[in-house]
């Protein structure tokens, strides 16, 4: 009976906010800070219909750091005058594009929570990540590191910074309440510039030129 | 004072057969376990599978197949089969067998190019297990012209249907031969089989398979069943089965190997 209580409450509540400021440091320098997304654990939301999207552009994959909700579909556009093969490895989602050109679009869905790190097989320097989340309550910090998320249900959740370039997110814990705003702030240190990977047989990638005159 | 005998030379290869046990043990478990793209491709020797070749993918696929005294009076046949396969699309490839056959019975043996042709498979679902669920479905149609007879035509339509489950890959695969001679009558055959292949360890699985070649209408191809143990495993670029059948019924053995190279 509380339990149907409280869940009534939840669902009923008007929502909270969550804003505050990502600090992102390399060294002792702080850096830019809009290649770090921000997210709410503790809840599930079911995913937007329309299908986000990782561009292939340039030989880089844009954006290089994507949340999505699980259950949503990524888009995979080819816009380089050249083929791409885009692949994980990643355990919570393998799959294989195979090779498509400039032009064609592929898509794939992603039922599970979790990490899922994407490369080309042709273009070792191609990486982005996905980061499949339970909910819909996310953000992308801006360069100065402020950002705010809104349609938070009321409760006690968790509020994570993840940034590519960082060993491992950060986060603390926040208490929401119906219509009102809570801050955070959340420190990350960034340690890496892009993290070594092998193709999607599991071996090293040629050295580009080695096999050209 | 007492000297430590020399290790005898039967000593000494036990000790050598002990270290490369233990090499080789570690160099399997290293290889078994390491990442590869995608699962076996084929999980069993005589039986298609469902998977293709992603979206212009090529492979290299090679099967070296063994039919141990079939038929009475017994005949021995090893046949090899060699194809480039193109992934059309994710969920069609193109394959262009090559086929060599050497026969030996008490008349004597030999060898012969046999048949050379094309052979599309279609996967009816998504090659994505998570998109296409637990059932896949892929059907084939294979054109061959016989080398040995130039008029003569031969196709090959089959239907595989998988389950997926657990760590377990179920096939039924019905296949079926209908060679059209530039003279004579047309010769048929009907070719149902079941496998079941468990995951072990990373990429190796481990099953059974049962396969079986009918002879139908006034047919004077022998009819044979054969069942047994199948290993696959994928790694990296290349997968390879080896499956074992002991024959049921007109054949004593089919071993049959089956590799192959993706680029």
């Amino acid at each position: 009976m509380m339990l149907l209580l409280w869940a009534a409450l939840t669902l009923f509540a008007d929502p909270g906010h969550i804003a505050g400021k990502v600090t992102v440091r390399r060294g002792e320098v702080a850096v830019d800070a809009s290649g770090v997304v921000v997210y709410v654990v503790g809840f599930s939301e079911p995913p937007p219909a329309n299908a986000a999207e990782i561009r292939q552009h340039e030989k880089r994959f844009e954006p290089d750091l994507l949340p999505i909700t699980a259950g949503q579909t990524v888009s995979f556009p080819n816009g380089d005058p050249f083929f791409h093969n885009v692949f994980s490895l990643s355990p919570t989602r393998k799959f294989d594009l195979g090779q498509y050109p400039r032009g064609e679009t592929k898509t794939k869905q992603f039922p599970n929570v979790g990490v899922v790190e994407v490369y080309c097989n042709i273009h070792p320097e191609m990486a982005a990540t996905i980061l499949v989340l339970p909910n819909r309550r996310f953000a992308r910090a801006a360069a100065e590191g402020w950002f705010r998320i809104g349609g938070v249900p009321p409760g006690r959740w968790t509020v994570y910074a993840y940034s590519r370039r960082a060993i491992a997110p950060v986060s603390a814990s926040v208490e929401v309440r119906s219509g009102g705003t809570t801050e955070v702030q959340l420190s990350l240190e960034e340690t890496r510039v892009e993290v070594s990977h092998t193709n999607k047989f599991g071996e090293t990638y040629r050295e580009p030129g080695k096999y050209r005159p | 004072m007492t000297w430590r005998q020399r290790p005898s030379k039967l000593e000494k290869s036990r000790l050598g057969l002990y270290d490369a046990l233990v090499r080789w043990t570690i160099a399997l478990a290293v290889t078994f376990f390491a990442t590869s793209a995608h699962a076996g491709r084929t999980r069993f020797g005589w039986l298609y599978d469902t998977e293709t070749v992603p979206q212009r993918g090529v492979e290299l696929e090679t099967w070296m197949l063994e039919e141990d005294h079939k038929g009475s009076p017994p005949v021995d046949e090893t046949s090899l089969w060699l194809a480039p396969v193109i992934g059309v699309t994710d969920q069609v490839e193109l394959a262009f067998p090559i086929e060599f056959s050497f026969t030996s019975d008490a008349t004597g043996s030999r060898t012969d190019l046999d048949r050379l042709g094309a052979e599309l498979r279609w996967r009816l679902t998504s090659p994505d297990p998570v998109e296409s669920g637990p059932f896949s479905a892929l059907v084939r149609l294979a054109a061959k012209r016989l080398v040995t007879d130039r008029g003569a035509i031969r196709l090959e339509p089959g239907l595989v249907l998988g389950l997926d489950f657990w760590r377990v890959h179920l096939v039924a695969d019905i296949e079926g031969v209908i060679e059209i001679p530039d003279v004579g009558n047309v010769r048929s055959e009907f070719r149902p089989g079941a496998g079941l292949s468990l995951q072990i360890a990373g990429e190796l699985r481990a099953g059974g398979e049962f396969y079986s070649e009918i002879g139908l209408f006034d047919n004077p191809t022998v009819t044979w069943f054969a069942v047994g143990p199948v290993v696959s495993w994928t790694h990296g670029r290349v997968w390879m089965v080896a499956s074992c059948p002991i024959g049921l019924q007109n054949i004593t053995a089919a071993p049959r190997l089956n590799w192959a190279v993706a680029f």
